[in-house]
This record gives structure tokens, sequence and C-alpha cells, in this order.
């Protein structure tokens, strides 16, 4: 087990900035998850801290020791690809074994022993003398996690491991990869695009856009107090509402107009233009007084709750609430939005978050 | 239904009857050649030609076998093409891998430059290729025949390896290489086991050339002891009469390993054929 650090570090490609600056420290043990759109540079940066790719400038430390021109095979790393990366012509056993034969640390009974608990850990000991192609995608992807496990690596990597799998196995998996890293205490970096994943596996998420690090926290922080647009609308699912609105002072809290709003709020912002964000499951859809009125599009019945569409006679693009299944207005039936001031975020020109009154300062980087 | 059926039935023999056809016209010299060993002198040149021996005999087997140093050919096609193939294989699986895996400067000009040499037939080629292995003082020694024999079958290994290892996905070398294998291990213990359809068609083809080289062996081997399958077969073409039957035994003889060859390999080489055709 070992913590992983990585200093500043970025990747060129020829002319193309891959990564920029990346700065975060992965705590001993911990599960990270690093998450974001396609070419946003996470698996890049998984692969820098492999050692697959070479480093333009910044440090990668693993444990206490700068790793920058350490081989992969020396830096005691485990990794899972997306294609599970399997040994087609070995069979599963020798798969799980091969790392552990090329060394000359081992007896063949430890590698025996190692293979075999690791399969046990698995649930795959039936499977020992197959080949890769004759087991399913579910079976593969466990034999894949079985050669990083026998290892006993410092550090475990894995790159999108369950995305080639169908959606009910996908969520079996990540139960299962929970388990198995919280029984082994491995330090794990998760590379995936899928905002669930990294909501529900991770210690930690770091989100990454552009090659650029945008937040590093626990996932309800991320999702709570997002430090600014992008993640705000990555992390959730449906997106939040974003609403252009220009604020002004008054009285005893801020006018808030534009994009159908005419309303006011009892919070403390200077002037000036702002984005508004709501998550759609902060939002109240009644008939009563609201901030904001908007006319239903389409109902979508979801079984645990209904998303409604919606959109604003003088607002420019689509709105969308989660609301209880029960509720199913007309479309076209013009509906009230409101929402708690504790729910909502505002973000500046720029795309920062903004704090309102006295929420915490968002968590640092690093 | 069972018109359905009887349609089915009938495209199946149209099918098999085409195939049959061709296959017959493919087999028929070969089938010839071999009849005719069994023939007297007089009847393989008798007019109209007939499709089975009249008195079949193996007295044409039992002369080359008393008066040729047919085994000793056959020896020498073995050395030469078995040379072959080594050098071969170890000038083109580099070549090819390095192509694959990395991009450098000059590598479409190499690659093309490998294709376009291959566009030169030996018999162009042959005098300037006398100078260089006299200049080499390996002139009458097996590296005559092997060596170019090797330059000539490279440009289409390269090519074809160069393919195959296009399709093997690079993550299992990656890891491979994280497992703790160093690119030795990597290209022995994973790529070259994944490359063997492709790596039994690249052997195929180049013993084959090897074992069918005339010219080279004409030119630059003088010693008989030296002589090849196809090199023996042409020194019974005599200056004033050529013995046809015993041409023909030694070329039955010749392709009988080859046959043996073939049969061992036959699952591999149809693999090798369609290899990197499409994308797994």
């Amino acid at each position: 087990m070992s913590k992983v650090r990585l200093s500043d570090v970025t990747k060129v490609y020829d002319d193309l900035l891959a990564v920029k600056e990346i700065d975060f420290t992965v705590r001993d043990g911990e599960f990270l998850v690093m998450v974001g759109p396609s070419g946003c540079g996470k698996s890049t940066t998984l692969r820098m801290i492999a050692g697959l790719e070479t480093i333009t400038s910044g440090e990668i430390e693993i444990g206490d020791q700068i790793v920058n021109d350490v081989r992969p095979q020396d830096r005691d790393i485990a990794m899972v690809f997306q294609n599970y990366a399997l040994y087609p012509h070995m069979s599963v056993r020798e798969n799980m074994s091969f790392g552990l034969r090329l060394s000359d640390e081992y007896e063949d009974a430890e590698i025996d022993e190692r293979v075999n608990d690791a399969a046990d850990l698995l649930e795959i000991p039936e499977l020992l003398d197959q080949l890769p192609k004759q087991l399913s995608g579910g079976q593969q992807q466990r034999v894949a996690l079985g050669r990083s496990i026998v290892r006993d690596p410092d550090v475990f990597l894995m790159d999108e491991p369950l995305s080639n799998l169908d959606a009910k196995l996908r969520t079996q998996m990540r139960t299962e990869l929970q388990r198995i890293q919280e029984e082994l205490g491995v330090t794990t970096i998760y590379v995936t695009h899928d905002q669930t994943e990294a909501m529900t596996m991770g210690d930690r998420i770091a989100i990454l856009n552009d090659g650029e690090l945008q937040q590093i926290a626990e996932p309800e922080v991320c999702y709570d107090r997002p430090n600014n647009k992008f993640v705000a609308g990555f992390i959730g699912s449906p997106s939040m509402n974003f609403f252009e609105v220009d604020v002004t002072e008054s009285g005893d809290g801020v006018h808030l107009s534009g994009n159908g709003f005419e309303t006011t709020l009892g919070v403390s912002l200077d002037a000036g233009a702002y984005t508004l964000g709501v998550r759609p499951e902060d939002l109240t859809v009644g008939t009563d007084e609201g901030h904001l009125e908007a006319a239903v599009d389409v109902v979508e019945p979801m079984g645990s709750d209904n998303f409604l569409y919606l959109h604003s006679p003088e607002g420019d693009g689509e709105i969308i609430a989660r609301v209880d299944s029960e509720y199913h207005p007309d479309p076209g039936e013009t509906v009230s939005l409101g929402f708690d001031i504790e729910d909502i975020h505002f973000f500046d020109e720029t795309g920062d978050r903004v704090p309102i009154d006295d929420e915490p300062e968002a968590i640092p980087t690093a | 239904m069972m018109a359905g059926q009887e349609r089915s039935q009938l495209r199946k023999v149209r099918l098999y009857g085409v195939l049959i056809a061709l296959l017959g016209i493919m087999m028929f010299p070969f089938y010839a050649m071999f009849s005719s060993t069994f023939k007297p002198e007089s009847e393989i040149f008798s007019s109209p030609a007939t499709l089975f021996p009249a008195e079949a005999s193996i007295q044409s087997y039992i002369e080359v076998w008393a008066q040729t140093d047919v085994l000793l050919w056959i020896g020498n096609s073995f050395l030469i093409s078995l040379g072959t193939v080594a050098l071969t294989l170890l000038l083109a699986i580099p070549a090819a891998y390095s192509c694959a895996r990395n991009d450098f400067v000059g590598k479409r000009s190499f690659l093309l430059a490998v294709l376009v040499v291959q566009m030169f037939a030996p018999v162009v080629l042959i005098v300037g290729l006398f100078d260089v292995i006299t200049q080499f003082g390996i002139y009458n020694t097996y590296f005559a025949v092997i060596i170019p024999a090797a330059a000539f079958t490279l440009p289409f290994n390269v090519w074809m390896l160069y393919g195959y290892f296009q399709t093997i996905p690079e993550s299992l070398e990656e890891s491979a290489r994280i497992d703790g294998a160093s690119q030795r291990q990597i290209l022995t213990k994973i790529v070259l086991p994944l490359t063997k359809p492709a790596l039994v068609a690249s052997i195929t083809y180049t013993f084959l050339y090897a074992w069918n080289r005339l010219l080279f062996v004409l030119t630059f081997l003088t010693d008989a002891g030296k002589y090849n399958i196809p090199r023996g077969v042409f020194s019974m073409v005599g200056a004033l009469q050529t013995d046809w039957r015993m041409m023909l035994t030694v070329s039955v003889i010749g392709i009988l390993p080859l046959l043996v060859l073939f049969a061992f390999l036959e699952e591999y080489i149809v693999a090798g054929m369609t290899a990197g055709a499409v994308k797994e």
C-alpha cells in the first residue's frame, strides 16, 4: 500500500496539451475515481502513473519514491485495462500467474497458492483451466482483476474496467469491486467516464475536463458544492439546470431577472451577471407562487419518479424537474417552479462557483 | 418446403460440381506427372496420350535411386530452405514489429521501398548479385543461395507480419510490461505465440520459394554435391537427350516432403491467409 502524489503533472503530445499541471494526492488505501468526458486526459493521467506514457513535466510519486524515470515493471503497480488485455493463448491460471512467474522471487507452490486465493476471492476457481475466449465478459473481467490481485501491488490502476459489461453486470461488478478493494485495502485509482460509477464507488472523485483538474473531493461535496459550472453540470443525472440571470441588489437580498426570472432572493451577492444552477431534484413544481413560470413539454415516467421537461416562455433552453411519480401535469400546462435558497448555486462569468452567505470554501484541490 | 430443400440441394450439387472441375484442372498436371513415372519411356510420348499406364512399373524409381543423388538433393533443398526461412524470419520479425509498434521518420518510405524492391525479378539482378557474391567470397557456398533467396522473400514477409502485428492489441503488451516482462519477453512470450498463424504462413511461403529456387543454384553453386532438387532435375537435361521419365520421377520425389509439410501446417496456413482481413 502506498500513497500516490502527482505534482504539476503535464503531458504534451506534439502540440496538443493533453494534461495540464495536475496536482493531487491519493491517500494510502483510498479508492479514488478519476472521471470526466472523453478526451479530458483521465486515461493519459492514469497511463502516466502506470509508466506507459512519459511525463512532459512535473513529478509522480508512489510511496515515497519519485517514479518519473522508473519503468512500469518496477513501479509495483497492477493495471486493469478496458479490454481486459488477457493473454489469449494462456489459460486463466497462466494469465494470473504470468507476472509472478517472470519474477524469480516466488516458488511454484506460492504462485499456486496466490492464484487459488485470488480465484476464491473472485469466485472463479472453476475457470482456472479455461482459455479467455471460453469466458463471458463478466468472467474475463474477473480474471483481469485476479491477475492484478495475485501480484499484491502497492497500487491498483483501473482504466474503465466495467465499460464493456452490460448494465446489469456493471452494477453487480461495481459493488463487487468495492468489496474487493475494501478487503485488500490497496490504494486504487479508477478511471471512468460514467458519473454514476464515480459517485457510487469513489472515496473521493477527481473530475477532469480539457486536461485540467476541476475538483477533487468526496462525492457528496462535488454534488453539493461543485467548484464550477462544469462540475455542476457533469455530476448528477439528469444534469443541473442553468439559467443566465442578472443580479441587482435589493433591500435585504438580491433581485434576479432575465430568462423568465423576476424574483427576489434573500441572499447576499454582488450585483452582476451570473449563471444560476438548480438541480432537477431541487426544483419544486406546483401552481403556487414560485420563482419562475414554465410550460410543461413532456412528462417522462421513470417509475420511482417523473422527469418533467419544461421551458420558460421568456427563457431559452430546456428545464428538467424531477418530481413525485404521483404528479402528472398535462403537456402545455403552465406550472410554477420554486426552490430553496440552500439548494441553488451561482457561477460567475468564468464558470467558477460564487459562494453565497456563509457556506464553507471549496476544498482545495491538492 | 420440399421445393426449397430441393433448390438448396441443387445449389450444393452445382457448387461442388464447379469446385471439383476447378480442382481437376489444377490437379491434372500433377496427375500426368505422377502417372508418367509409372509408364515406360515409350508410352510417355505415345499419341494419343494414355490416362493410365498400360503396364505400370516402379522401374523409374529404382533407376533414380540407383543412378542419381536424389537424397542428397533433398537434403540440400532442406538445408537451403531452412537456412532461408531462418534468415528471413530473423530479419522480417524485428523489421515488421518495429514498424507496427513505432512511428519513426521515414517509416512510410521504408515500407514503400520494401514493396518496390519486390517488383524486380531475380533474373534482372542476377549479374549484379553474382558480382556481390564473388566479392563476399561466398561463391559456391550455400550462403550464395540462402542470402539472395532471403532477400527476395523479405518484402512479402515484412508486409504480412507488419499487418498481423498491427492486429495484436497494444494493451496486451502494456499489460505484460506492467506484469514485469522485458521487451524480449514480451516478444517471445506474448507477441510471437499470438503471431503463430502468420508465422506459419510466412514459413511456408519462404520454404516453398527457397525449395523451388533454380536460378540462384544454377548461377552460384557449381559443386554437384550442393545441388538442390530443381538443380538435380535440371542436370538431367542433356545436350543430346533428356530423360523425361527420370526428371518426372525426381520431381515427384521432390514434392513429397512439401506435401507432408503442408498437411501438418494446413490449419495454420488457412488462418494466416485471412489474417488481418477483418479487425477483431
